[in-house]
């Protein structure tokens, strides 16, 4: 078996099952905790209406902050949106998915998913860097952070060497990239990467407690 | 439905391509002033192997535009046809092997005095060296 | 004077081949094997002082596609000078000779020759049960490569099977078959893999060896790199929409009418080492993607089970959905008793309220 093979068969198999069980174990073991039970008197109906709302104020810092905060945020908009673009639109991405949903989509030249993944790789750099930097956010970051960063750029470094094809064996660099992709998935629900759940939740949770006490989310 | 309204296109493959020029022709057009430059100062003979460069069909028109034609255009049949021309630059020799029908099996330019498939070669002289005196014997063996 | 004694310079000038004919042969190999070309009258130099090279053809577990391709490379003018280049002493497809008197020539060959001769195989070797599933002339396979590659100067396999393996070793393998190299260790093996191999890298392979004397460079499964260097992907002429995006998505959608990628239909060009790409199949007619059809991988080891010709090259192999469906069940089963833990731990600390 070479290391192609492997990566495509059994570490994928293994990968998806330590995913899903893991997000369900973390998703089930919260949602079944008891939940705090709110004795004050509701100050205005449709604190469902401020959950919704919350999901969306959250997405852009409040204006004070904007001049301290709003370079992260873009940075964090790039890596996101970047993620999403290669992953969705990438004409070999988008094969993978089709081999389980049963339909194929339209994607983007080659060219322009390179060029994306090199910004959001940057992008990554640049956002490990100021964690460096920042004494406050190096002092606030642990293994978690550090682990977080690594399993989401190496998919990107290793797919662009792949796509460039600088390995020296384009199938074993084409299997390291599939095995990073592996570690992600693996990493994913023990990490700080569940935020890509957490967040529709927390933002909810919050946004609807708050307008229940006549906040404005 | 017959089988005419099948819509069938032939790929031509990766032959004839596009007729825009890469640069590349250009390039090699440097290459080969440096060489004349070498051998009319005495170098050595250099040849430029064009098969294996990515050449466009534009960029093979241009380098035959550009180098022409010259007084020498020869013929060989050995293995197959090979073409040679002089271009119109002496010393800048255009060479065609060629395979059964035609096909092409390489193209080289040669710079020197004569390209060397077009000389004889040394053993080749001295077998028919060996072999002309022959040709006498049957000319006695005729006379008598 | 012996045929074997003469050089290969003089041996061709007896036919009435002139050099020039000589020189053209270099020239076609030094250009398929990026051998630059001014080196090509040392090359037809050193080819001339060369002896004639025994060698012996043995077909074993096999079809005969690999002789069907490189007869190809033989045919008339250029390339049949091959023929003279070397002493096919056995090759039971090509000889008159059958049975008693075939097996007198490979034994003679071998006397005469042992250490010297060039030991060409096509086919894998089985060794289940004492490779009894391949026997010709009462002595199987197994036994026959072991005791021609004890005197053989150096081995080509040609073709999958013989290299890898190949379709005899696919899954189930019933006969345990396996490549060459995996029973012979202590001689120079060069495999020359594909189903069919390239007629145009044996002629270069056995050139290079008679005008170098040695086998070429090779990668890690033992190929030429002057032909296995680089990918299908990398040398194919619809790269280009690869790179836009364009891929055919049917074997008769717009897109495959208009030459587009294969890469949605299946093509292992991304993964394959071959030269077919620029060196064409029938003397330069054609070659696989330019007939429409995605690379099947056939020069790579284990092609033929990976897992269907026609699945894009990144779809994953997803074993069964039981086991995913197994493994949603167990983390609703870990967080629920998570969960319960995690109350009683509160009740604890609460008091019970």
């Amino acid at each position: 078996m070479t290391l192609l093979d492997f990566a495509r068969g059994p570490a994928m198999q293994i990968a998806i099952i330590i995913f899903v069980a893991g997000i369900l174990w973390r998703l089930v073991g919260v949602w079944a905790l008891r939940q705090k039970k709110d004795l004050s008197e509701a100050r205005q109906t449709g604190a469902w209406v401020g959950g919704l709302k919350g999901l969306f104020v959250h997405a852009w810092p409040y204006k004070p902050f904007v001049p301290k905060v709003g370079a992260q945020y873009i940075i964090g908009y790039i890596i996101h949106l970047g993620l999403f673009i290669v992953l969705i639109f990438g004409t070999p991405h988008m094969l993978f998915f089709a081999d389980i949903v049963g339909f194929t989509w339209w994607t983007l030249p080659g060219g322009v998913i390179t060029a994306v993944a090199v910004i959001t790789t940057l992008a990554l750099f640049v956002a490990l860097i100021k964690r460096l930097v920042n004494p406050v956010q190096r002092l606030i970051s642990n293994f978690d952070d550090y682990a977080t960063w690594f399993v989401t750029t190496a998919p990107f470094v290793t797919g662009l060497i792949t796509n460039m094809n600088m390995w020296p064996d384009y199938e074993t660099g084409l299997a390291i990239h599939l095995l990073s992709v592996w570690l992600l998935l693996i990493y994913f629900p023990f990490g700080k990467l569940m935020h890509s759940f957490w967040f529709v939740v927390s933002r909810y949770t919050t946004g609807s407690r708050f307008a229940r006490r006549g906040g404005m989310a | 439905m017959s089988l005419k309204d099948i819509p069938v296109k032939l790929d031509p493959g990766p032959g004839p391509g596009s007729p825009e020029t890469t640069g590349l022709a250009v390039a090699l057009l440097r290459e080969i002033a440096d060489h004349l430059l070498a051998v009319s100062q005495g170098g050595e003979r250099q040849v430029v192997e064009l098969t294996n460069l990515p050449l466009s069909e534009g960029d093979l028109q241009l380098l035959e535009a550009k180098l022409g034609r010259g007084e020498v255009e020869a013929r060989i049949n050995a293995a197959g046809p090979t073409e040679v021309f002089e271009t119109a630059f002496p010393g800048v020799w255009w060479v065609r092997y060629l395979g059964e029908g035609d096909r092409m099996i390489t193209q080289q330019l040669e710079i020197g005095t004569v390209p060397v498939i077009l000389e004889a070669h040394e053993e080749d002289i001295q077998a028919s060296a060996r072999r002309f005196p022959s040709m006498f014997d049957e000319l006695d063996t005729n006379h008598h | 004077m012996k045929e074997h004694d003469l050089t290969l310079g003089e041996e061709l000038r007896r036919q009435g081949i002139s050099r020039r004919s000589f020189l053209k042969f270099c020239a076609g190999v030094a250009s398929s094997m990026a051998i630059p070309a001014a080196m090509v009258p040392a090359m037809a130099d050193s080819l001339a002082q060369a002896r004639r090279q025994p060698a012996i053809m043995m077909a074993y577990q096999e079809c005969t596609g690999c002789l069907e391709s490189l007869t190809r490379s033989f045919a008339p003018t250029l390339e049949n000078l091959i023929f003279n280049f070397i002493s096919l002493d056995f090759q039971h497809a090509l000889q008159a000779a059958a049975g008693d008197q075939a097996v007198e020539a490979i034994k003679t060959s071998m006397k005469e020759n042992w250490g010297k001769y060039l030991l060409l195989v096509d086919g894998s070797i089985p060794l289940n049960d004492d490779g009894i599933y391949s026997v010709s002339h009462g002595q199987s396979h197994l036994d026959s490569l072991r005791e021609l590659g004890e005197g053989a100067a150096a081995i080509v396999s040609i073709g999958t099977c013989a290299s890898f393996g190949g379709i005899g070793a696919a899954s189930p393998n019933p006969t345990g078959a396996v490549g060459v190299d995996q029973i012979i260790t202590d001689k120079p093996i060069l495999n020359v893999p594909g189903c069919p191999p390239m007629p145009e890298v044996m002629t270069g392979v056995l050139t290079s060896f008679l005008a170098f004397g040695a086998l070429p460079e090779v990668d890690s499964l033992k190929r030429p790199r002057a032909f296995f260097g680089d990918t299908i992907h990398d040398r194919c002429y619809r790269r280009t929409f690869y790179d836009q995006g364009k891929f055919a998505d049917s074997f008769d959608d717009e897109g495959a009418r208009n030459g587009w990628c294969l890469y949605k239909l299946g093509c292992k060009g991304p993964i394959t080492h071959n030269a077919c790409a620029t060196l064409k199949f029938n003397e330069g007619v054609s070659w696989p993607i330019q007939s429409g059809h995605g690379c099947l991988g056939c020069s790579e080891p284990n092609f033929w089970d990976k897992e269907g010709f026609y699945k894009p090259l990144s779809a994953g192999q997803w074993g069964s959905a039981e086991g995913i469906a197994a493994a949603a069940a167990a983390g609703v089963a870990l967080g629920a008793v998570s969960a319960v833990m995690s109350r009683r731990n509160q009740n604890k600390i609460s008091g019970g309220k």
